[in-house]
Protein backbone atom coordinates (compact mmCIF):
# COMPACT_ATOMS: atom_id res chain seq x y z
CA UNK A 1 0.00 0.00 0.00
CA UNK A 2 1.34 3.38 -0.90
CA UNK A 3 1.78 5.91 1.80
CA UNK A 4 -1.12 8.30 2.03
CA UNK A 5 -0.64 11.91 1.25
CA UNK A 6 -1.08 13.74 4.48
CA UNK A 7 -1.97 17.36 4.70
CA UNK A 8 0.85 19.49 5.84
CA UNK A 9 0.92 20.52 9.44
CA UNK A 10 -0.61 23.79 10.46
CA UNK A 11 1.51 26.79 11.21
CA UNK A 12 0.17 26.88 14.73
CA UNK A 13 1.42 24.38 17.29
CA UNK A 14 -0.57 21.13 17.47
CA UNK A 15 -3.16 20.66 20.15
CA UNK A 16 -1.07 18.44 22.29
CA UNK A 17 -1.43 17.35 25.84
CA UNK A 18 1.92 16.31 27.23
CA UNK A 19 1.43 14.33 30.37
CA UNK A 20 4.54 13.53 32.35
CA UNK A 21 4.45 10.46 34.49
CA UNK A 22 3.28 11.24 38.01
CA UNK A 23 5.99 11.27 40.62
CA UNK A 24 4.41 8.51 42.58
CA UNK A 25 2.84 5.71 40.65
CA UNK A 26 1.22 3.02 42.72
CA UNK A 27 3.28 -0.02 43.52
CA UNK A 28 1.25 -2.25 41.23
CA UNK A 29 1.47 0.13 38.32
CA UNK A 30 5.14 0.85 38.85
CA UNK A 31 5.87 -2.84 38.81
CA UNK A 32 4.48 -3.20 35.29
CA UNK A 33 5.42 0.06 33.63
CA UNK A 34 8.76 0.65 31.99
CA UNK A 35 10.10 4.10 31.21
CA UNK A 36 8.56 4.87 27.85
CA UNK A 37 7.00 7.68 25.88
CA UNK A 38 3.63 6.89 24.35
CA UNK A 39 1.92 8.86 21.60
CA UNK A 40 -1.85 8.53 21.90
CA UNK A 41 -4.00 9.50 18.92
CA UNK A 42 -7.69 9.53 19.78
CA UNK A 43 -10.29 11.96 18.52
CA UNK A 44 -12.84 11.36 21.30
CA UNK A 45 -11.76 13.84 23.98
CA UNK A 46 -13.24 11.84 26.83
CA UNK A 47 -11.61 8.58 25.83
CA UNK A 48 -8.38 10.47 25.21
CA UNK A 49 -8.48 11.91 28.73
CA UNK A 50 -9.41 8.53 30.18
CA UNK A 51 -6.59 6.63 28.49
CA UNK A 52 -4.13 9.42 29.24
CA UNK A 53 -5.04 9.24 32.90
CA UNK A 54 -4.67 5.45 33.06
CA UNK A 55 -1.32 5.43 31.23
CA UNK A 56 0.18 8.36 33.10
CA UNK A 57 -0.94 6.88 36.40
CA UNK A 58 0.91 3.70 35.46
CA UNK A 59 4.11 5.68 35.03
CA UNK A 60 4.31 6.32 31.30
CA UNK A 61 5.02 9.65 29.65
CA UNK A 62 2.00 10.28 27.46
CA UNK A 63 1.61 12.70 24.58
CA UNK A 64 -2.03 12.88 23.53
CA UNK A 65 -3.35 14.35 20.30
CA UNK A 66 -6.65 14.25 18.44
CA UNK A 67 -5.66 13.47 14.87
CA UNK A 68 -2.97 12.18 12.51
CA UNK A 69 -1.73 15.61 11.49
CA UNK A 70 -0.97 16.57 15.07
CA UNK A 71 0.60 13.17 15.67
CA UNK A 72 3.03 13.74 12.81
CA UNK A 73 3.88 17.18 14.13
CA UNK A 74 4.64 15.70 17.52
CA UNK A 75 6.87 13.08 15.95
CA UNK A 76 8.69 15.74 13.96
CA UNK A 77 9.18 17.94 17.03
CA UNK A 78 10.41 15.01 19.07
CA UNK A 79 12.69 13.74 16.34
CA UNK A 80 10.53 10.64 16.15
CA UNK A 81 11.35 9.61 19.68
CA UNK A 82 8.23 7.75 20.65
CA UNK A 83 8.33 4.23 22.02
CA UNK A 84 4.77 3.28 21.19
CA UNK A 85 2.03 4.71 19.00
CA UNK A 86 -1.50 4.09 20.28
CA UNK A 87 -4.07 5.08 17.71
CA UNK A 88 -7.74 4.78 17.00
CA UNK A 89 -8.46 3.08 13.67
CA UNK A 90 -11.04 5.64 12.61
CA UNK A 91 -9.80 9.21 12.86
CA UNK A 92 -10.89 12.42 11.18
CA UNK A 93 -9.18 13.25 7.85
CA UNK A 94 -6.56 10.50 7.97
CA UNK A 95 -7.29 7.13 9.53
CA UNK A 96 -5.09 5.22 11.94
CA UNK A 97 -3.65 2.68 9.45
CA UNK A 98 -2.72 5.51 7.06
CA UNK A 99 -1.00 7.33 9.90
CA UNK A 100 0.91 4.19 10.81
CA UNK A 101 1.93 3.65 7.19
CA UNK A 102 3.25 7.20 7.01
CA UNK A 103 5.18 6.83 10.24
CA UNK A 104 6.62 3.48 9.18
CA UNK A 105 8.00 4.94 5.99
CA UNK A 106 10.66 6.51 8.16
CA UNK A 107 10.53 4.12 11.10
CA UNK A 108 9.51 0.62 10.04
CA UNK A 109 9.91 -0.78 13.53
CA UNK A 110 7.63 1.57 15.40
CA UNK A 111 5.40 -0.34 17.78
CA UNK A 112 1.70 0.21 17.34
CA UNK A 113 -1.41 -0.48 19.36
CA UNK A 114 -4.66 0.00 17.47
CA UNK A 115 -7.69 0.72 19.58
CA UNK A 116 -10.73 0.43 17.39
CA UNK A 117 -14.37 1.12 17.99
CA UNK A 118 -17.04 -1.44 17.82
CA UNK A 119 -17.94 -4.15 15.34
CA UNK A 120 -18.80 -1.72 12.59
CA UNK A 121 -15.14 -0.88 12.14
CA UNK A 122 -13.28 -3.23 9.87
CA UNK A 123 -9.62 -3.94 10.26
CA UNK A 124 -7.80 -3.00 7.05
CA UNK A 125 -4.98 -5.22 5.88
CA UNK A 126 -2.51 -2.37 6.22
CA UNK A 127 -3.20 -2.27 9.93
CA UNK A 128 -0.83 -5.13 10.61
CA UNK A 129 2.93 -5.18 10.69
CA UNK A 130 5.74 -5.80 13.10
CA UNK A 131 5.10 -5.20 16.78
CA UNK A 132 1.49 -4.38 16.18
CA UNK A 133 -1.48 -5.30 18.28
CA UNK A 134 -5.14 -4.55 18.09
CA UNK A 135 -7.82 -4.19 20.75
CA UNK A 136 -11.44 -3.22 20.63
CA UNK A 137 -13.28 -0.78 22.84
CA UNK A 138 -14.56 -1.02 25.43
CA UNK A 139 -11.28 -1.86 27.12
CA UNK A 140 -10.54 -1.80 30.82
CA UNK A 141 -7.57 -0.10 32.45
CA UNK A 142 -5.76 -3.34 33.17
CA UNK A 143 -6.36 -4.66 29.64
CA UNK A 144 -4.95 -1.45 28.18
CA UNK A 145 -1.91 -1.58 30.44
CA UNK A 146 -1.35 -5.25 29.61
CA UNK A 147 -1.41 -4.56 25.89
CA UNK A 148 1.01 -1.67 26.25
CA UNK A 149 3.33 -3.70 28.46
CA UNK A 150 3.27 -6.59 25.99
CA UNK A 151 4.25 -4.31 23.13
CA UNK A 152 7.01 -2.62 25.10
CA UNK A 153 8.45 -5.87 26.37
CA UNK A 154 11.69 -6.92 24.63
CA UNK A 155 10.18 -10.22 23.48
CA UNK A 156 6.56 -9.51 22.92
CA UNK A 157 5.71 -12.32 20.45
CA UNK A 158 4.67 -15.67 21.78
CA UNK A 159 2.98 -14.25 24.81
CA UNK A 160 -0.40 -15.48 25.93
CA UNK A 161 -2.05 -12.53 24.23
CA UNK A 162 -3.20 -12.70 20.67
CA UNK A 163 -1.01 -11.24 17.97
CA UNK A 164 -2.43 -9.02 15.34
CA UNK A 165 -0.73 -10.79 12.45
CA UNK A 166 -2.98 -13.79 12.79
CA UNK A 167 -6.03 -11.60 12.59
CA UNK A 168 -5.02 -9.96 9.36
CA UNK A 169 -3.69 -12.99 7.50
CA UNK B 1 -14.85 25.98 27.80
CA UNK B 2 -15.30 23.33 25.16
CA UNK B 3 -14.87 19.67 25.78
CA UNK B 4 -11.64 19.55 23.81
CA UNK B 5 -10.04 22.19 25.91
CA UNK B 6 -11.30 20.58 29.08
CA UNK B 7 -9.85 17.22 28.19
CA UNK B 8 -6.55 18.75 27.19
CA UNK B 9 -6.31 20.74 30.38
CA UNK B 10 -7.20 17.74 32.47
CA UNK B 11 -4.66 15.62 30.68
CA UNK B 12 -2.00 18.24 31.23
CA UNK B 13 -2.84 18.30 34.90
CA UNK B 14 -2.67 14.60 35.50
CA UNK B 15 -0.97 13.82 38.76
CA UNK B 16 -1.49 17.22 40.30
CA UNK B 17 -4.75 18.92 41.19
CA UNK B 18 -4.50 22.50 40.01
CA UNK B 19 -6.63 25.23 41.56
CA UNK B 20 -7.95 26.00 38.09
CA UNK B 21 -9.20 22.48 37.53
CA UNK B 22 -10.80 22.44 40.93
CA UNK B 23 -12.53 25.76 40.44
CA UNK B 24 -13.85 24.57 37.11
CA UNK B 25 -15.24 21.41 38.64
CA UNK B 26 -16.87 23.30 41.46
CA UNK B 27 -18.49 25.64 38.97
CA UNK B 28 -19.83 22.71 37.00
CA UNK B 29 -21.22 21.18 40.16
CA UNK B 30 -22.98 24.44 40.96
CA UNK B 31 -24.83 24.06 37.68
CA UNK B 32 -26.13 20.62 38.60
CA UNK B 33 -29.82 19.94 38.72
CA UNK B 34 -30.48 19.89 42.43
CA UNK B 35 -31.50 17.00 44.59
CA UNK B 36 -35.22 17.56 45.20
CA UNK B 37 -35.65 20.11 47.94
CA UNK B 38 -37.96 17.88 49.91
CA UNK B 39 -35.28 15.22 50.22
CA UNK B 40 -32.71 17.77 51.36
CA UNK B 41 -35.18 19.25 53.86
CA UNK B 42 -35.93 15.84 55.29
CA UNK B 43 -32.25 14.99 55.61
CA UNK B 44 -31.70 18.28 57.40
CA UNK B 45 -34.39 17.42 59.88
CA UNK B 46 -32.16 14.61 61.13
CA UNK B 47 -30.04 17.20 62.87
CA UNK B 48 -32.97 18.35 64.92
CA UNK B 49 -33.56 16.57 68.16
CA UNK B 50 -37.31 16.95 68.12
CA UNK B 51 -39.04 16.40 64.81
CA UNK B 52 -42.79 16.13 64.68
CA UNK B 53 -44.68 13.88 62.36
CA UNK B 54 -46.44 16.99 61.10
CA UNK B 55 -43.12 18.60 60.08
CA UNK B 56 -42.17 15.53 58.10
CA UNK B 57 -45.58 15.18 56.45
CA UNK B 58 -45.56 18.84 55.46
CA UNK B 59 -42.04 18.57 54.02
CA UNK B 60 -43.01 15.60 51.87
CA UNK B 61 -46.31 17.08 50.75
CA UNK B 62 -44.48 20.14 49.41
CA UNK B 63 -43.39 18.08 46.40
CA UNK B 64 -46.29 16.36 44.69
CA UNK B 65 -44.13 13.96 42.73
CA UNK B 66 -42.11 12.87 45.74
CA UNK B 67 -45.28 12.57 47.80
CA UNK B 68 -46.86 10.33 45.18
CA UNK B 69 -43.80 8.09 45.10
CA UNK B 70 -43.67 7.90 48.90
CA UNK B 71 -47.29 6.80 48.93
CA UNK B 72 -46.65 4.26 46.20
CA UNK B 73 -43.67 2.85 48.06
CA UNK B 74 -45.51 2.81 51.38
CA UNK B 75 -48.17 0.64 49.77
CA UNK B 76 -45.70 -2.00 48.62
CA UNK B 77 -45.56 -5.29 50.45
CA UNK B 78 -42.08 -4.51 51.78
CA UNK B 79 -43.35 -2.32 54.58
CA UNK B 80 -45.99 -4.84 55.59
CA UNK B 81 -48.70 -2.26 56.15
CA UNK B 82 -52.17 -3.73 56.18
CA UNK B 83 -54.78 -1.77 54.31
CA UNK B 84 -54.31 1.09 51.91
CA UNK B 85 -52.11 4.05 52.81
CA UNK B 86 -53.98 7.01 51.37
CA UNK B 87 -52.19 10.08 52.68
CA UNK B 88 -48.71 11.26 53.58
CA UNK B 89 -49.84 11.86 57.15
CA UNK B 90 -51.04 8.28 57.30
CA UNK B 91 -47.79 6.96 55.83
CA UNK B 92 -45.70 9.04 58.22
CA UNK B 93 -47.66 7.81 61.20
CA UNK B 94 -47.40 4.18 60.13
CA UNK B 95 -43.75 4.16 59.09
CA UNK B 96 -42.28 6.64 61.55
CA UNK B 97 -40.12 9.67 61.02
CA UNK B 98 -36.80 7.93 60.39
CA UNK B 99 -38.20 5.42 57.94
CA UNK B 100 -40.17 7.96 55.96
CA UNK B 101 -37.10 10.18 55.80
CA UNK B 102 -34.97 7.30 54.49
CA UNK B 103 -37.65 6.53 51.93
CA UNK B 104 -37.87 10.13 50.74
CA UNK B 105 -34.07 10.32 50.49
CA UNK B 106 -34.02 7.18 48.35
CA UNK B 107 -36.67 8.58 46.04
CA UNK B 108 -35.01 11.99 45.86
CA UNK B 109 -31.55 10.65 45.05
CA UNK B 110 -32.92 8.34 42.41
CA UNK B 111 -34.69 11.23 40.76
CA UNK B 112 -31.47 13.26 40.94
CA UNK B 113 -29.69 10.66 38.82
CA UNK B 114 -32.46 10.92 36.22
CA UNK B 115 -31.75 9.56 32.76
CA UNK B 116 -28.20 8.60 33.73
CA UNK B 117 -29.69 5.51 35.40
CA UNK B 118 -30.00 3.94 31.97
CA UNK B 119 -26.23 3.42 31.95
CA UNK B 120 -24.94 0.15 33.41
CA UNK B 121 -22.21 1.92 35.40
CA UNK B 122 -24.76 4.23 37.00
CA UNK B 123 -27.03 1.28 37.73
CA UNK B 124 -24.11 -0.37 39.53
CA UNK B 125 -23.55 2.83 41.53
CA UNK B 126 -27.19 2.96 42.52
CA UNK B 127 -27.28 -0.71 43.48
CA UNK B 128 -24.08 -0.32 45.51
CA UNK B 129 -25.68 2.62 47.32
CA UNK B 130 -28.83 0.68 48.10
CA UNK B 131 -26.77 -2.31 49.24
CA UNK B 132 -24.55 -0.14 51.45
CA UNK B 133 -27.61 1.52 52.95
CA UNK B 134 -29.27 -1.84 53.58
CA UNK B 135 -26.07 -3.28 55.05
CA UNK B 136 -25.65 -0.30 57.37
CA UNK B 137 -29.23 -0.82 58.48
CA UNK B 138 -28.69 -4.52 59.11
CA UNK B 139 -25.52 -3.75 61.09
CA UNK B 140 -27.49 -1.31 63.24
CA UNK B 141 -30.19 -3.93 63.82
CA UNK B 142 -27.51 -6.28 65.16
CA UNK B 143 -25.19 -3.88 66.94
CA UNK B 144 -27.56 -1.12 68.04
CA UNK B 145 -28.40 2.36 66.83
CA UNK B 146 -31.14 3.69 64.59
CA UNK B 147 -31.51 1.34 61.61
CA UNK B 148 -33.27 3.94 59.47
CA UNK B 149 -30.66 6.61 60.14
CA UNK B 150 -27.91 4.10 59.36
CA UNK B 151 -29.72 3.34 56.10
CA UNK B 152 -29.82 7.03 55.21
CA UNK B 153 -26.12 7.48 55.99
CA UNK B 154 -25.31 4.47 53.84
CA UNK B 155 -27.45 5.82 51.05
CA UNK B 156 -25.57 9.11 51.12
CA UNK B 157 -22.04 7.74 51.41
CA UNK B 158 -21.49 7.95 47.65
CA UNK B 159 -23.33 11.20 47.05
CA UNK B 160 -20.07 12.46 45.58
CA UNK B 161 -20.23 9.77 42.91
CA UNK B 162 -23.72 10.91 42.06
CA UNK B 163 -22.51 14.49 41.74
CA UNK B 164 -19.69 13.37 39.46
CA UNK B 165 -22.12 11.32 37.35
CA UNK B 166 -24.38 14.31 36.85
CA UNK B 167 -21.45 16.67 36.24
CA UNK B 168 -19.69 14.29 33.84
CA UNK B 169 -22.52 12.16 32.44
CA UNK B 170 -20.44 10.51 29.74
CA UNK B 171 -16.90 10.53 31.06
CA UNK B 172 -17.42 9.35 34.62
CA UNK B 173 -19.57 6.29 33.76
CA UNK B 174 -17.03 5.39 31.06
CA UNK B 175 -14.32 5.72 33.68
CA UNK B 176 -16.22 3.44 36.07
CA UNK B 177 -16.59 0.84 33.33
CA UNK B 178 -12.86 0.84 32.61
CA UNK B 179 -11.24 1.53 35.98
CA UNK B 180 -10.90 -1.96 37.43
CA UNK B 181 -9.54 -0.84 40.78
CA UNK B 182 -11.13 0.10 44.08
CA UNK B 183 -10.34 2.00 47.22
CA UNK B 184 -7.50 4.46 47.38
CA UNK B 185 -6.18 3.69 43.91
CA UNK B 186 -9.58 4.44 42.42
CA UNK B 187 -9.64 7.76 44.26
CA UNK B 188 -6.22 8.58 42.83
CA UNK B 189 -7.41 7.85 39.31
CA UNK B 190 -10.51 10.00 39.84
CA UNK B 191 -8.31 12.88 40.93
CA UNK B 192 -6.12 12.40 37.87
CA UNK B 193 -9.07 12.44 35.50
CA UNK B 194 -11.50 14.89 37.09
CA UNK B 195 -9.37 16.89 39.48
CA UNK B 196 -11.37 15.60 42.43
CA UNK B 197 -12.22 12.19 43.84
CA UNK B 198 -15.73 11.13 44.80
CA UNK B 199 -15.06 11.53 48.52
CA UNK B 200 -13.88 15.10 48.12
CA UNK B 201 -16.82 15.78 45.80
CA UNK B 202 -19.19 14.15 48.28
CA UNK B 203 -18.03 16.18 51.23
CA UNK B 204 -18.27 19.37 49.21
CA UNK B 205 -21.70 18.49 47.85
CA UNK B 206 -23.03 17.54 51.29
CA UNK B 207 -21.77 20.88 52.61
CA UNK B 208 -23.50 22.72 49.78
CA UNK B 209 -26.75 20.95 50.61
CA UNK B 210 -26.30 21.87 54.29
CA UNK B 211 -26.66 18.23 55.25
CA UNK B 212 -25.91 17.30 58.86
CA UNK B 213 -22.25 16.88 59.75
CA UNK B 214 -22.53 13.10 60.08
CA UNK B 215 -23.52 12.82 56.41
CA UNK B 216 -20.70 15.14 55.37
CA UNK B 217 -18.24 12.94 57.28
CA UNK B 218 -19.57 9.74 55.76
CA UNK B 219 -19.52 11.17 52.22
CA UNK B 220 -16.00 12.53 52.66
CA UNK B 221 -14.20 9.87 54.66
CA UNK B 222 -15.70 6.43 54.04
CA UNK B 223 -12.48 5.33 52.32
CA UNK B 224 -10.27 6.69 55.07
CA UNK B 225 -9.36 3.81 57.35
CA UNK B 226 -8.12 6.13 60.06
CA UNK B 227 -11.06 8.49 60.09
CA UNK B 228 -13.07 8.62 63.25
CA UNK B 229 -16.00 10.83 64.09
CA UNK B 230 -18.42 11.31 66.87
CA UNK B 231 -20.49 8.18 67.32
CA UNK B 232 -20.01 5.01 65.32
CA UNK B 233 -21.75 5.94 62.08
CA UNK B 234 -18.63 6.53 59.99
CA UNK B 235 -16.83 3.21 60.68
CA UNK B 236 -20.07 1.31 60.28
CA UNK B 237 -20.89 2.87 56.93
CA UNK B 238 -17.27 2.36 55.84
CA UNK B 239 -17.63 -1.32 56.74
CA UNK B 240 -21.04 -1.49 55.06
CA UNK B 241 -19.57 -0.03 51.85
CA UNK B 242 -16.85 -2.67 51.77
CA UNK B 243 -19.31 -5.40 52.70
CA UNK B 244 -21.53 -4.37 49.80
CA UNK B 245 -18.52 -4.83 47.47
CA UNK B 246 -17.77 -8.15 49.16
CA UNK B 247 -21.33 -9.34 48.56
CA UNK B 248 -21.03 -8.51 44.87
CA UNK B 249 -22.71 -5.10 44.80
CA UNK B 250 -19.57 -3.41 43.50
CA UNK B 251 -19.25 -0.40 41.23
CA UNK B 252 -15.94 -1.27 39.58
CA UNK B 253 -15.01 -4.88 38.91
CA UNK B 254 -11.64 -6.22 39.94
CA UNK B 255 -9.65 -8.58 37.74
CA UNK B 256 -9.87 -12.02 39.31
CA UNK B 257 -12.19 -10.80 42.04
CA UNK B 258 -13.73 -13.52 44.12
CA UNK B 259 -16.85 -12.78 46.09
CA UNK B 260 -17.16 -13.91 49.67
CA UNK B 261 -13.44 -14.19 50.37
CA UNK B 262 -13.16 -14.95 54.13
CA UNK B 263 -9.87 -13.11 54.51
CA UNK B 264 -11.40 -9.98 53.02
CA UNK B 265 -14.30 -10.28 55.43
CA UNK B 266 -11.90 -10.33 58.38
CA UNK B 267 -10.27 -7.15 57.13
CA UNK B 268 -13.64 -5.44 56.73
CA UNK B 269 -14.68 -6.40 60.26
CA UNK B 270 -11.59 -4.62 61.57
CA UNK B 271 -13.33 -1.38 60.73
CA UNK B 272 -15.54 -2.01 63.74
CA UNK B 273 -14.67 -1.91 67.45
CA UNK B 274 -13.19 -5.17 68.68
CA UNK B 275 -16.24 -6.04 70.78
CA UNK B 276 -18.55 -5.81 67.75
CA UNK B 277 -16.49 -7.82 65.26
CA UNK B 278 -17.47 -11.25 66.51
CA UNK B 279 -21.16 -10.36 66.37
CA UNK B 280 -20.87 -9.20 62.79
CA UNK B 281 -18.80 -12.17 61.66
CA UNK B 282 -21.08 -14.60 63.44
CA UNK B 283 -24.16 -13.28 61.69
CA UNK B 284 -22.74 -12.55 58.29
CA UNK B 285 -24.68 -15.28 56.51
CA UNK B 286 -28.00 -13.97 57.79
CA UNK B 287 -26.90 -10.42 57.10
CA UNK B 288 -26.11 -11.24 53.47
CA UNK B 289 -29.53 -12.85 53.05
CA UNK B 290 -31.33 -9.91 54.67
CA UNK B 291 -29.44 -7.37 52.58
CA UNK B 292 -30.23 -9.30 49.41
CA UNK B 293 -33.90 -9.31 50.24
CA UNK B 294 -33.87 -5.62 51.09
CA UNK B 295 -32.05 -4.66 47.90
CA UNK B 296 -34.55 -6.62 45.82
CA UNK B 297 -37.45 -5.02 47.67
CA UNK B 298 -36.05 -1.52 47.19
CA UNK B 299 -35.45 -2.09 43.50
CA UNK B 300 -38.95 -3.46 43.09
CA UNK B 301 -40.35 -0.19 44.41
CA UNK B 302 -39.06 1.56 41.32
CA UNK B 303 -40.08 -1.00 38.76
CA UNK B 304 -42.78 0.35 36.53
Amino acid sequence: MSAPSLRRGPAVPPRVAVTPAPRRATAAAAATAVAATLLLVEDDPEIRALFTGFLAHAGYDVVAVADAADALLVLRDRHDHVDLLITDVVLPHVDGPSLVAAVRERHPDVRVLYVSGFEVETEPAAAGGPATRHVRKPITRSELLAEVAALLAPAAPGSRRREVASEFD
Amino acid sequence: MDINGHATDLAAGVGRVTPTAKTRLLRRNCELPPIPAVAVNLLGLLAQEEVSLGDVARAISADVTIAAEVLRAANTAYYGIRGEVTSISHATTLLGVSRIRALAATIGLRRYLGQALRLPAVQRCWRHNIATASTAEQIALRLGGSPADAYTAGLLHDIGRMALIVAHPKQYPAFLDAADVRGLELLELERNLLGMDHCEAGQWFAQQLLLPQVFQDVAGHHHNADAVGPGDMLPRVAAACQLADWMGYWVTPLPGDTDHDPAALERIAQRLPLAQRATLLGEVADLVADVGEQVRATESMFES
